[in-house]
């Protein structure tokens, strides 16, 4: 994709953006918790992805091995910002910042919603809330890939102010400014 | 099998060279290294084209190894016609800060206009 030194974002900042904590409602009304996590809530997070459906991976990510689902995620807690989506004392959706060691300070950002959960606004609210945590952190630019074809995820990021900045044959790369 | 092995140079080259010396040699597989300018890749080649022809030598194969100039797809893909090669393979270029699976240009164009069986190394 892009190399990285050269990535062209929007020249409009998206926002503002809604800061975690924050308990929104999903389509059936049920009460959806988001907030930032850390290091205690990683087996929580790690219990979501043990239950995602590897059809719905994009790009290699989650992994599928239980072991490697831990070592991804403590990775993602101990490097990036990280936010998830908790409908009782479960975490139905994960969302997160990496830094992506350009100058800038620039993050790499991926979602992912449990499938009985997906469809409901969930993703919306989280994506929102994690640009608003990063945008608190003093992240300006963020940008992300997706495959061609993940119409519903492209529609999200273009939903909150995404915009195209590179496109492959095997995906296309978003990228946003945040005030 | 006739293996055409193209790689930049860079760290991860050496890593994959490892890989398909150790192939061919286990398999009696003929193996020709070419090495092409790869996007975000800054390596010395004629260096490197020492070094592999070393590392050849060294598993009693045939220091078959070619420099590449020009646009490193249709270099590589020309070459794997011309030469009858079974199989190209070159490195997949890594992954992202999340861990994503990335393809760039250059798997993209081998993936899409090689006529042989095409192997991206990870």
């Amino acid at each position: 994709m892009t190399p990285k030194e050269t990535r062209v974002y929007p020249d409009e900042t998206a926002g503002p953006f809604p800061s975690p904590p924050r308990t929104v409602e999903d389509a059936d009304g049920e009460p959806i918790a988001i907030r930032s996590i850390d290091e205690e809530d990683t087996e929580d997070v790690v219990a979501m992805y043990i239950e995602f459906d590897p059809a719905d991976r994009a790009q290699g990510i989650p992994p599928s091995e239980e072991h490697r689902i831990r070592s991804w995620v403590e990775d993602l807690v101990e490097n990036g910002l990280n936010v998830a989506a908790w409908a009782d004392d479960e975490v139905v959706g994960h969302a997160v910042l990496v830094p992506d060691g350009t100058e800038d300070q620039a993050h790499e950002l991926a979602i992912f919603v449990l499938q009985r959960y997906q469809g409901m606004g969930i993703g919306t609210e989280l994506i929102e809330t994690l640009l608003g945590y990063g945008a608190d952190q003093d992240v300006d630019r963020v940008w992300l890939t997706v495959e061609p074809w993940n119409h519903a995820a492209i529609h999200l990021y273009e939903k909150v102010g995404f915009e195209l900045s590179g496109s492959g044959s095997f995906d296309r790369e978003y990228a946003i400014r945040l005030g | 099998m006739r293996l055409l092995l193209g790689i930049s140079g860079d760290d991860r080259s050496l890593e994959v060279l490892d890989w398909a010396i150790e192939r061919a040699a286990a398999a009696g597989d003929d193996l020709t290294v070419a090495l092409v300018e790869r996007t975000g890749t800054d390596a010395d080649r004629e260096s490197t084209a020492e070094t592999v022809r070393e590392r050849l030598r060294a598993a009693d194969l045939e220091p078959d190894v070619r420099i590449l100039d020009g646009d490193a797809g249709g270099a590589l893909v020309a070459l794997s016609e011309r030469g009858a090669y079974d199989q190209l393979a070159i490195p997949g270029k890594g992954k992202s800060p999340m861990g994503k699976i990335d393809l760039d240009r250059l798997e993209e164009y081998v993936l899409l206009n090689c006529t042989t069986t095409v192997t991206i190394v990870r």
